[in-house]
């Protein structure tokens, strides 16, 4: 979700869609919004003014950092993981 | 559908409803409409998503949450209960004491130090107050005044030590003003709860409450501590629908 919103702010609809995109998973509003709630409070997302019904939110300078500590600890895996694979020839 | 949508919305915490429903009605009535989704198994996430929503809602009733928010407020604890005159609500007090760009959110009275130093002075005076006459009156046959002051001696001495003991440990009865800002410590009458001046002013930076029994909350805002009984229902109401 964090990554979804580090391109720009995005109502439910719109994050459930993006994510189906880039992660072949399709977040329910259950899923979806007891994730935002928890983010919200962690204070990594915040809610914008929204137009009727619709509540867009975006990622906060806290969310950014931690998302970027995040992907930076998985690129590291990946890249030891991956230069492993390639060295036993797999 | 959109009963079957209804019901199980229904079902979540008030609070989540009240943040997070108009949104939640709306995604699932696109994701219902969307060729691509099946429509049971959004039902089903929406049902399951209970379990979270009403996790949350029981911790969020066993502590204290500081108040989302750029500004930094104060805190503001978390649970309905009364004060020790089982009056519920806040009252309002002191605004004086505030900048005119501060709101007044509510006040939690309590004590800095120890409660037992702070009170020693007023229950041993009372104390003094009732027993002396009482053994006076109702005394032994055949003892005399001497002996009534004897009896009520370890009162005195107790409202001497408390006396001393008072300004040495900085026990004071105080009331925390939550304002917008953060926190106003205020000097509180034990008698009339009324408040007096400011004692200082903290940024609640870094606040919890923890709770202690049902009525007694301790407050640590950095380095200090505070014993608080309070009444808080105006500030939950408030903080409840605060969180967008």
């Amino acid at each position: 979700m964090l990554t979804s919103l580090s391109s720009g702010p995005k109502h439910g609809y719109a994050l459930v869609k993006d994510i189906q995109a880039f992660a072949g998973i399709t977040l329910g509003p259950g899923s979806l919004y007891g994730a935002i709630a928890k983010l919200e409070q962690a204070g990594l997302i915040e809610a914008l003014p929204g137009e009727g019904r619709r509540k867009p939110y975006r990622i906060t300078a806290r969310g950014a950092a931690d998302l970027r500590e995040q992907l930076e600890q998985s690129q590291v895996v990946s890249f030891v993981g991956l230069g492993r694979l390639a060295g036993s020839g797999q | 559908m959109s009963n079957i949508v209804h019901w199980i919305l229904a079902a979540y915490p008030r609070w989540w409803r009240d943040r997070y429903g108009e949104e939640t009605t709306d995604l699932t009535t696109q994701l219902l409409a969307d060729p691509g989704v099946h429509a049971w198994r959004v039902l089903a996430n929406l049902a399951v998503g209970l379990i979270p929503a009403w996790g949350e809602h029981a911790r969020r009733g066993r502590r204290v949450l500081p108040v989302a928010g750029t500004t930094p407020w104060g805190v503001v604890p978390n649970g309905g209960h009364r004060d020790m005159y089982f009056n519920r609500g806040l009252s309002v007090r002191s605004s004086g004491a505030l900048d005119e760009d501060e709101v007044l959110l509510g006040v939690i009275d309590g004590w800095h130090g120890s409660p037992f130093i702070d009170q020693l002075p007023l229950t041993s005076a009372i104390f003094v107050c009732v027993a002396l006459p009482l053994n006076l009156i109702f005394g032994m046959p055949g003892h005399g005044t001497t002996t009534s002051l004897v009896a009520v001696a370890p009162w005195v001495g107790l409202l001497v030590i408390g006396t001393v003991l008072r300004p040495v440990t900085s026990s004071k009865s105080v009331a925390l003003a939550v304002t917008n800002k953060g926190l106003v410590v205020l000097q509180r009458s034990r008698l009339t709860n009324t408040t007096g001046r400011v004692i200082e002013r903290l940024p609640a930076s870094r606040p919890y409450i923890s709770r202690r029994g049902v009525l007694s909350l301790q407050v640590q805002l950095d380095n200090r501590k505070f014993w608080m009984r309070g009444s808080s229902e105006p500030l939950l109401a408030w903080m409840a629908y605060s969180f967008s």
